[in-house]
């Protein structure tokens, strides 16, 4: 799975993985996020326009990268999720915890 | 339509050709009824990849058969790994970064029902109620 990462002003950075995000794939987005936030950019938007699919794996990587971020100062949110994230979010009610914005600037202006 | 595979990495990706195919031919299945089959179905045999790996250090086989009628669609799963993980019983918290598979599962799914067969694989059948 690619995943593009694009920096944001000193302390910030847009993650946008491709494809599935699942089983296979997020060890890949968890081992990205952490760098990302080691480097020292602990706000994280993970944009998921490109995101196919999500499944509790995917999941459990978010929430791994949120703990990361917030350990850090920062804090991990959500763009662009489509139909099929939205459903695995809130019905895990993980929609309350990992913030969802409908595009990556209205994410990185909450920052 | 049915696919058989190892267990192993791949057979995620064959179970997404497979679904992809499958709605090809049932074009009338709406996009919400996809999802939830795709989800269950990611979840269950995403745990047979993660968790079926025998003793022996040998990965299972897995196949999965998918059907449509007028009022629902509906997936066989079997499996020759090891038993699957108890039934979580509830949704872990939040912040828990794993144990929510089978949790989802059966939450998505309108009758999700696992048996073992005298041979000892492992079977599960999915079915999501066309609305």
């Amino acid at each position: 799975m690619e995943i593009t990462r694009t920096a944001v002003a000193d302390t910030a950075a847009v993650l946008a993985p491709r494809g599935r995000l699942d089983l296979v794939t997020a060890s890949r987005l968890r081992a990205e996020i952490a760098a990302t936030v080691a480097e020292g950019r602990p706000r994280v938007v993970v944009d998921l326009e490109g995101v196919t699919f999500v499944d509790s794996s995917g999941l459990g990587a978010l929430i791994a990268g949120l703990k990361v971020a917030r350990d850090a100062g920062g804090e991990l949110r959500i763009a662009n999720a489509g139909k099929q994230a939205v459903t695995v979010l809130s019905i895990t009610r993980l929609d309350r915890v990992l913030r969802q914005y409908p595009s990556v600037d209205e994410a990185l202006a909450g920052f | 339509m049915r696919f058989e595979s190892t267990a192993d990495e791949t057979a995620l990706d064959r179970l997404h050709e497979l679904l992809a195919a499958f709605w090809e031919s049932q074009p009338s299945v709406m996009p919400d009824d996809r999802i939830r089959l795709e989800t269950v179905l990611s979840e269950v045999v995403g745990n047979v990849v993660a968790h079926g790996t025998r003793p022996d250090g040998t990965k299972p086989h897995v196949s999965v058969a998918l059907a449509a009628s007028d009022d629902e669609v509906w997936a066989d799963v079997s499996d020759d790994g090891d038993a699957p993980p108890a039934h979580e019983h509830g949704l872990p918290d939040a912040l828990e970064e794993s144990g929510r598979g089978l949790w989802i599962a059966h939450e998505v799914a309108d009758r999700l029902d696992h048996s073992r067969s005298d041979g000892g694989d492992n079977l599960w059948h999915v079915v999501i109620q066309r609305r």
